[in-house]
């Protein structure tokens, strides 16, 4: 039996798939597994007991992710859940910088009579431009990144991708439509409209500048649906008055754009959808189910993938440890001093992590394995079957 | 020389096509061809030389059509040169419907302090939905409707299409994802999603309203970029009082529709954009040009498509005539009797209406042949050459 806690709200589909072998605690210290949306854990005590974190969500600024690696705590997160949520709120932003179909309503519920004549007569001041036809640049290729430029080549736009991580699963599901190019200054100067899907971190903190700006075309729009932080504010802000970037969509207002006259600014509503939100706790929760009933990793941001299925054997033991010389030959001999046959077994590594899962033909205690957990190196082990 | 009159503003990407064969007059009274977009004109005095009237756009409610085509004036419109326009408008229309961006774009517009604090606060009364993975119906395959059951079906829509009376190039070229059916039952019971794309005439009157509203899902969004009287207003306010309808969409707001919460009204935008007055201009002087230059007729809407071509003989007849028994036989009757050898000849009708060309191989004399053929049944002559 695993006791799970949500810590936010969670869609009912996900809650569905924790069978007779899980209860709900409200209390965390009691936990072996985290359900957690917008939760800020920063300065959470996280307990002896919990095994795994899992965000219904892509973003994990809000878990203290490098003490749970330390600590031999899996955290998840579900990428590509809310892509389409995110794709069609772009493609609302693509349509709305080209035409001010909003202000349109606003005006048309202004009017008092004669309807149809001072539509007709008023309505030419919020004529627009169409997209088909336009070049958009997409930055960063992710499951968005990708999703949004096949949509708008689908929708007629000529598509530019630039993304210097590009992964072959991402490079299989581009259309080939789409122009790659590996120099951002190569699409900056061919786009009228600009979006970015790029994750925020270190590397592309403020990779939109001045210089960026200045390679732009005159009256670009620019789409923003990553992160605020990825543009300069201040650079930003002045391409904005001078006239160079048209109209800026924002998924992230703050006080400095959200009363200006050529930003669009939708209050996070990226993944704001029924259907995304509940991908994410079904992908959250199944991945929790999967680690802690089967010890398979999928979709950790700190621990690598790593997957055997169901357990078919007497018994199955998963291991933790840092991605160092010689560990594999330790867990392997220590095993075999206990005289414990290995079935099955698969070791991966991420950055300085690593997992091994071994699949056994005999029943382990937990005194077999208290060597284990006294090497150097190793973080966590746990006898899953 | 031909002398054209333009009515309303006419884009230069349009009037830049017109060669130093034409002249722009301001005196419509003199012109042998009028170029309008929405200027009224059934109550004008229509000039006794006026040959053609080219509508840039499609729909001619403005145009005294019966009275032109009984005075031989061939009236032109251009229809698809603003499907993408409309196309475009009816997908942000979509999206609009499925997340309120409207209104979350509207109260972040009013937010001043603590603006990224408050949004997370309040932003969850924005949530909305996704279309992929939803019934779209379209409920007429032409030019526009095609467009958007392709596009909807490109960003993962079901879509379903009826059109009773499709044409072959619209089944040609509706995407084969596209369920098509003829029967509004097989429609109306499944689609989350209703857009209605048919032209205004006697018989679409009110084509949806109590008895369609009962045959379809609860909470379905109808969107109405085709014409207001299509719906029946008093039950589609019914009907979303019910909350059988959750939105209605139309692109012409009237005083029923401007205060109501669940209606968004557009000030009537659908071909409100750039590229679609460029395409209807260049559309509508082309064939205002070759009308009057080769007699060729393409997308009018009271004669015949009818084309020879560029004249490649000596001489060439246009003739507007009645389409009743024996009038070919008499046209070529006169000719021969006027002793003019028949090159080609092209006779085509639609509906009351039938028109004539024919490539001679002698030069003929206007006014002769006019009296020659001053026949019953013969609307008007032209020597085009």
């Amino acid at each position: 039996m695993f006791a799970i806690t949500a810590l936010n709200k969670i869609a009912q589909k996900g809650l569905d798939l924790f069978d007779s072998d899980f209860s709900f605690t409200d209390d965390a210290g009691e936990a072996q597994g985290i359900l957690v949306r917008s939760h800020d854990m920063l300065n959470m005590e996280l307990s002896e007991k919990l095994l795994a974190i899992a965000r219904a969500g892509a973003g994990v600024n809000n878990i203290p992710v490098d003490v749970c690696s330390a600590r031999g705590i899996v955290v998840f997160n579900t990428p590509g859940a809310n892509a389409n949520a995110v794709k069609e709120l772009v493609l609302a932003g693509l349509f709305l910088s080209s035409r001010d179909i909003v202000s349109g309503i606003t005006w048309a519920k202004s009017l008092t009579e004669d309807i149809a004549k001072n539509v007709e007569k008023g309505k030419s001041k919020f004529a627009g431009n169409e997209i088909k036809g336009k070049t958009l640049g997409v930055i960063g290729l992710g499951a968005i990144g990708v999703m949004v430029a096949n949509a708008a080549s689908a929708l007629g736009m000529k598509v530019a991708g630039y993304d210097p991580f590009l992964s072959v699963k991402a490079a299989l599901e581009l259309t080939n439509k789409i122009n790659l190019y590996d120099k951002l200054e190569g699409i900056l100067p061919q786009c009228d409209y600009i979006t970015i899907h790029v994750p925020y971190m270190e590397g592309t903190k403020n990779m939109i500048g001045e210089t960026q700006f200045s390679q732009m075309r005159d009256g670009v729009r620019l789409l923003n649906f990553s992160r605020d932080a990825i543009i300069n504010e201040r650079d930003l802000i002045s391409a904005i008055d001078s006239g160079k970037v048209h109209r800026y969509v924002t998924d992230f207002p703050n006080e400095h754009v959200a009363s200006h006259h050529h930003v669009i600014c939708i209050p996070h509503l990226g993944a704001s959808t029924e259907e995304s939100e509940e991908n994410c706790a079904v992908m959250a929760a199944e991945q929790l189910v999967d680690y802690l009933k089967n010890g398979n990793i999928t979709n950790s941001v700190n621990y690598p993938d790593c997957s055997m299925g169901k357990c078919h054997t007497a018994g199955r033991i998963a291991v933790l440890h840092r991605n160092i010389p010689s560990m594999i030959g330790r867990i392997t001999s220590l095993m075999a001093d206990k005289d414990i046959n290995i079935s099955d077994m698969t070791n991966r590594s991420k950055g300085e992590y690593q997992y091994t899962l071994v699949d056994v033909d005999s029943h382990v205690e937990k005194q077999d394995l208290e060597a284990l957990r006294t090497i150097n190196g190793i973080i966590a082990v746990r006898i899953v079957k | 020389m031909y002398k054209i009159a333009a009515l309303n503003k006419i884009s230069q990407k349009g009037l830049d096509r017109l060669t130093d064969q034409y002249t722009i007059v301001e005196d419509f009274g003199i012109a042998d061809g009028i170029l309008v977009r929405s200027q009224e004109m059934n109550a004008m005095d229509l000039p006794a030389g006026l040959l053609a009237i080219a509508r840039a756009g499609a729909g001619v409610n403005n145009i005294p059509v019966e009275l032109c085509s009984k005075k031989g004036i061939v009236v032109f419109n251009t229809p698809g040169a603003n499907a993408n326009a409309v196309k475009e408008l009816v997908l942000t229309g979509l999206l609009l419907c499925a997340r309120d961006v409207a209104g979350a774009m509207a109260w972040t517009r009013t937010l001043t302090c603590d603006v990224a604090k408050t949004v997370e606060k309040h932003k969850g009364q924005f949530a909305g939905h996704e279309i992929k993975g939803k019934t779209l119906g379209v409920v007429g395959l032409g030019a526009i409707g095609v467009m958007v059951a392709n596009a909807a079906s490109a960003l993962g829509m079901n879509v379903i299409g009826y059109d009773p009376y499709i044409s072959i190039q619209s089944a040609h070229e509706l995407s084969s994802s596209v369920k098509y059916t003829d029967s509004p039952d097989l429609l109306l019971p499944v689609c989350d999603y209703l857009t209605i794309h048919i032209p205004y005439m006697e018989s679409t009157r009110g084509m949806i309203g109590a008895k369609q509203f009962a045959a379809m899902k609860n909470g379905v969004c109808i969107l109405n970029f085709s014409r207001d009287e299509i719906v029946r207003g008093d039950d589609i306010l019914i009907a979303i009082k019910s909350g059988k309808v959750r939105k209605y969409v139309t692109d012409f707001p009237t005083e029923a529709y401007l205060d109501h919460e669940d209606v968004m009204c557009i000030p009537h935008l659908g071909a409100s954009t750039r590229e679609s007055e460029e395409n209807c201009a260049r559309m509508a002087v082309d064939q205002l040009m070759d009308y009057l230059e080769n007699g060729n007729i393409k997308n009018s809407v009271n004669y015949p498509d009818c084309h020879l071509g560029v004249c490649a003989t000596t001489g060439r007849i246009a003739v507007l005539n009645r389409n009743i028994p024996a009038m070919l036989g008499k046209i070529t009757g006169i000719l021969a009797d006027m002793n003019i050898n028949i090159s080609d000849l092209n006779n085509r009708s639609k509906g009351e209406y039938a028109y004539t060309l024919i490539d001679i191989d002698s030069v003929v004399d206007e006014a002769a042949l006019r009296k020659a053929l001053s026949v019953d049944g013969i609307i008007a002559v032209r020597v085009v050459k």
